[in-house]
């Protein structure tokens, strides 16, 4: 017989409760795993969130580039731009948008990403220490871990300087250590992060120089106005950090006719650019209102529909059920098996209430202390919390077992079982009979259902029930154990 | 909750399993196997049959009337280590025609077994009552062991154990024959009506 320590028992039911509260205490998870921008369920009609990056100026000139009292170009025509954007944006309904400002701002407030850019800017003076000590190999080690922080911490948007510091350092080392090509397009980067940057004269060495005047060239020529940022893969991870469906990307710079305006519409949903303009600087106003309209005519509005959320809808599973008695009355411990269903509805965002059926056959056990197999019937009822990401769905369950036995009887003498429960050899005291009892206790489980698509789920769950009533048959025959794995459906 | 009129249990054998029952043992068979192991403890279990040699100095305890051989059936139950069952002796040219046909007398023809175990292929139980032979008219109690010989064939040693009789440590080895399984064990095999240990049951007198 299995026997359990009535201090384990009480230790697993404080588990299971404290499981339970747990779950109950979890945030909505079903915002987590919304499309980006689209609002939470009791936040009203959902907004289409934007965002505004800051504008690329490069309206620079490669012979100011080592003239640092040269001012810097003014931004009033980038910011004129951006404001306009955020003027007809935000006239626009149901969109939600963050000017370019605010975006500077969310992303500075992040604390993963300013942690790594103090760990960035420790990299750079490591890496420039190591430049100065004529260590350019490991010094370039350093600065390249240094510019992948920054990248990654999104700094480009936040604050450029720092970021192009540790580009430009090390575009320097290489080009010293004689590794000229990739010196070049990594002080290219640096000029696509700070394109307004301007340097000391005689302050680098003529190779350097020359890469530096050959790098901002290259920028100004064949930079990619329309993608200022980066690729799409950086833009899908800028839209996911600022929680928005689209960024809104532009750029300035001398072209054929005149300082040219470049703007450009990137969709996360569709990660790819949905909308691009590219006029002069002295037709952007005009240009722009229509520019947006074609966008918005053509933006997806059907995807803004909030996300189907579980609740409100039934799940119906039906599973193979084993379920062995921690507590028995056997020397050997008997098998159950059968067949469950359930069926549970969340009446509240985490919160469901379950019912489920279950029908079990025990067969008699190495002994055959239990005298004959039998049949019982579970029906358990009760609340549940439910924490969902993704196609996994976690549940924790409390409820009420009411245990129909079936014909059962279990006894250790041979006689007993050989002649008969009513046979004069058959010792009465020592047979166990329950036949058709009902034992009614609580039932704590833990599970989960994995969607396997459309409304389909595998289900598996495993529960522990302690009857309490009768208060004479549940000392030796208690505390069945269940693990059910079957097919569900949200109906 | 349940009927006391009913009729008490009397053996799990004859019942006739659902259809939920077959489906669900079905499915446990694999289970089980690996968690109680299938092959159950069937050493003793069944029916037994066999004959004690004719009276003389092998055997100076079970005979027939005129010292002829008389003829035992061991029915047994086993369950784990424990054993019950009961021991029928006939007279040996009834018992070979037809035993149904030609039932034992009442008197002295039936013993149950007491306290039976078994362990490491050897089985030994208790038998209190009378023995057609040496001890037709007196009540012994005897003790008995089972074990296979050096062939695999199972031998049954009788031995009185009762000091204050004149017949204490008499004895005799029968050789047993399986008749029938544990499943085939029926109601009527396990009858052993008991009455006074008087007469010769083997004798019929």
């Amino acid at each position: 017989m299995i026997g359990c320590p009535p201090t384990r028992i009480r230790r697993l039911w404080a588990g299971l409760w404290a499981l339970l509260v747990l779950a109950m205490a979890q945030p909505t998870p079903a915002l987590a795993a919304q499309p980006l921008g689209a609002a939470g369920p009791d936040a009203g009609p959902p907004l289409r969130g934007v965002a505004i990056l800051p504008f690329k100026n490069n309206l620079v000139k490669v012979t100011d580039l080592f003239a640092p009292e040269k001012p810097a170009p003014a931004s009033t025509d980038a910011e004129a731009i951006e404001a306009e954007l955020l003027r007809l944006l935000s006239r626009t309904p149901m969109m939600r948008v963050m000017a370019a400002g605010d975006v500077r701002q969310t992303l500075a407030d992040d604390h993963s990403a300013t942690a790594q850019a103090q760990a960035a800017q420790q990299l750079y003076r490591i890496g420039l220490e190591l430049y100065l000590s004529l260590a350019a190999a490991r010094a370039v080690d350093k600065l390249r871990q240094a510019t992948a922080l920054y990248r990654e911490g999104l700094q480009d948007l936040v604050d450029p300087r720092p970021y192009a510091d540790a580009q430009f350092m090390l575009g320097v080392a290489l080009v010293d250590s004689g590794q000229a090509a990739q010196g070049h397009i990594a002080l290219k980067d640096g000029f696509a992060l700070q394109p307004d940057r301007h340097f000391r004269p005689n302050f680098f060495p003529p190779s350097v120089a020359a890469a530096l005047a050959a790098a901002l060239t290259d920028h100004l020529t064949t930079a990619d106005t329309l993608r200022p940022y980066g690729d799409h893969q950086r833009m899908y991870q800028v839209a996911r950090r600022l929680d928005v469906r689209w960024l809104i990307l532009g750029s300035l710079r001398h072209g054929n006719s005149g300082v040219e305006l470049s703007v450009a519409v990137y969709s996360a949903d569709r990660r790819l650019l949905e909308a691009e303009l590219q006029v002069p600087l002295s037709q952007a106003l005009e240009k722009l209102e229509p520019f947006l309209s074609r966008w918005l005519s053509c933006a997806p509005i059907e995807e803004e529909r909030p996300v189907v959320r579980s609740r409100d809808r039934w799940r119906l599973d039906t599973s193979a059920a084993y379920a062995p008695f921690l507590r028995q009355p056997t020397r050997r411990a008997f098998q159950s098996l059968g067949f469950s269903t359930g069926l549970a509805h969340e009446f509240r965002p985490n919160l469901e209430w379950f019912g489920r059926l279950a029908l079990h056959t025990s067969l008699s056990d190495q002994y055959r202390d239990l005298l004959r197999s039998f049949n019982s019937a579970r029906a358990v009822a009760g609340v549940g919390a439910t924490v969902q990401s993704g196609p996994v769905r976690v549940f924790a369950q409390l409820g009420l077992d009411a245990h129909l036995l079936g014909s059962f009887a279990a006894s250790i003498d041979p006689d007993c079982k050989l002649f008969g429960t009513g046979h004069r050899l058959c010792d009465p005291a020592s047979v166990l009979d329950l036949d058709q009892q009902v034992l009614v206790g609580v039932n704590a489980a833990v599970g989960t259902q994995v969607h396997l698509g459309r409304d389909f789920m595998l289900s598996l769950r495993v529960s522990l029930s302690n009857y309490f009533l009768p208060l004479d048959s549940t000392d030796r025959l208690n505390l069945p154990l269940a693990t059910e794995f079957g097919l569900g459906y949200r109906l | 909750m349940s009927d006391p009129t009913a009729r008490p249990w009397r053996s799990p054998r004859r019942r006739s399993p659902g259809v939920l029952s077959t489906a669900a043992a079905a499915l446990a068979l694999w289970l089980l196997c690996l968690c109680s192991g299938c092959a159950a403890d069937t050493d003793f279990g069944g029916i037994w049959h066999g004959i004690a040699p004719t009276q003389g100095p092998a055997n100076d305890l079970l005979y027939g009337p005129n010292g002829e051989p008389l003829a035992l059936e061991l029915v047994l139950g086993e369950y784990g280590p424990d054993l019950a069952g009961l021991l029928r002796f006939y007279k040996q040219g009834s018992f070979v025609r037809a035993r149904d046909a030609n039932p034992p007398d009442s008197e002295c023809a039936c013993s149950l077994l007491y306290g039976g175990r078994s362990a490491g292929g050897v089985a030994a139980f208790a038998l209190r009552g009378c023995l057609p032979g040496a001890a037709t008219k007196v009540e012994v109690r005897t003790r008995a062991t089972l074990s296979r010989d050096d062939l695999g064939v199972l031998q049954l040693k009788l031995v009185v154990d009762e000091p204050t009789s004149a017949h204490h440590a008499k004895a005799v080895v029968v050789t047993l024959l399986p008749q029938a399984s544990a499943s085939e064990v029926s109601d009527a095999d396990l009858l052993c009506p008991v009455g006074p240990t008087a007469g010769n049951p083997a004798s019929g007198q």
